[in-house]
């Protein structure tokens, strides 16, 4: 049973107070998605304005066959990967990349909070993360950060749950050796 | 036990829970540690993965780095929302729902479309009531002979009069045509 399914059929419906209703309702997890699947970029929160408007844009066609949250979480990604397709473009374009990983400096400005451990544990993830392969990024992603269970993520991902666990399995393997440092503080 | 699924293990044991039970090679097993190290595994193949990492060095090894990397990615910090995130997309939904909104084609998809649709019907079902209606007049109205039809044409207003005179040429039949009024020349040769 969907939680939100009211809140989702008002929405449908027309109605802002619904849907603003599920904006607060999600807007912490969109927009921790999108820091983790963008590396920590600045662009974050613009990514997850999108998601919502978006969202409100073609919630009139959401038929219920999977719960909001999952139906969320697949519009968000679409918007992240495309945003990272552009961004991998404008790189290769102007060879604006400087780090072979993809962890360019640029992408975020340095910031006074980033000398709060909290900040920086959160920032080093977010970089481990992004030196995993989409699939892989993803996956885990939804897994282990956005705590999403397995069907959900075979949902929103659109592949067998099978596959899911495969790549959860290889993505933490990926992960382990980078995440070393966090794991003794 | 770096592989992928689907390649052969590391030349470890293949365990097994039993003589007679299920047989969990380590690719199976992985994709249940993968569930087993963050909590989420199920009853019915628990007992096989017990048996299995029991007697299997590398998946016993693939399991507790598993827990170790979710123990720190659950640790992640959530990342805060900014103050003005909420008054800014109150601003983009706004603008979703004016008429920039309504130009979107998603729009018209799912919220127009069954307006439209009903709207088309209604002309449509007008459009047949009208056609019946006309029909019906058509029928009470007493019908034109052949010869009324024809001294209608005669109208020497009516460039197709030209069309009965008898000794209209071709220039002046042409000329009717294009002008829409009858010529001189033909009007002139009228047929009375």
């Amino acid at each position: 049973m969907d939680a939100d399914r009211g809140l989702v059929e008002a929405a449908a419906a027309g109605s802002r107070d619904a849907f603003d209703e599920l904006v607060r309702r999600y807007q912490g997890p969109i927009v921790n998605l999108a820091r983790a699947l963008t590396a920590g970029s600045a662009d974050a929160e613009d990514l997850a304005q999108e998601v919502f408007v978006r969202a409100w844009r073609s919630i009139a066609g959401f038929r219920g066959e999977s719960t909001f949250r999952t139906w969320l979480h697949r519009v968000a990604l679409n918007v992240i990967h495309s945003h990272r397709s552009r961004l991998g473009r404008f790189r290769r374009v102007f060879q604006a990349s400087s780090d072979p990983e993809g962890n360019d400096a640029s992408e975020r400005a340095p910031d006074q909070s980033d000398l709060e451990e909290e900040l920086v544990r959160r920032d080093a993830i977010d970089r481990a993360l992004g030196t995993l392969p989409d699939d892989l990024r993803d996956a885990v992603t939804l897994r282990d950060i956005q705590g999403l269970d397995y069907r959900e993520i075979a949902a929103a991902l659109q592949v067998p749950i099978g596959t899911v666990e495969s790549r959860i399995f290889r993505a933490r393997q990926r992960l382990r050796p980078l995440l070393e440092p966090l794991r003794r503080r | 036990m770096g592989g992928d699924f689907g390649q052969p293990s590391s030349g470890q044991p293949r365990a097994d829970s039993g003589s007679e039970e299920t047989i969990m090679t380590c690719d199976d097993a992985r994709r249940m540690i993968a569930r087993r190290a963050d909590e989420s595994g199920g009853d019915d193949w628990s007992a096989a993965l017990d048996a299995h990492v029991s007697g299997c060095a590398d998946c016993r090894t693939a399991l507790d780095e598993q827990r170790e990397v979710v123990a720190v990615l659950r640790s992640r910090p959530v990342a805060p929302v900014s103050a003005t995130f909420s008054q800014r997309l109150a601003g983009r939904l706004d603008d979703a729902s004016g008429w920039f909104g309504i130009a979107d084609w998603r729009i018209w998809t799912f919220r127009v479309a069954p307006i439209a649709a009903a709207l088309a019907l209604v002309a449509l079902l007008t459009s047949s009531s009208a056609r019946t209606q006309t029909s019906t007049t058509t029928q009470t109205t007493a019908p034109i002979t052949i010869d009324e039809w024809a001294r209608s044409g005669l109208d020497a207003s009516n460039a197709s009069s030209v069309l009965w005179q008898r000794e209209a040429t071709t220039e002046s039949l042409l000329e009717s045509m294009v002008t829409g009024r009858p010529s001189a020349g033909a009007e002139s040769n009228r047929v009375r």
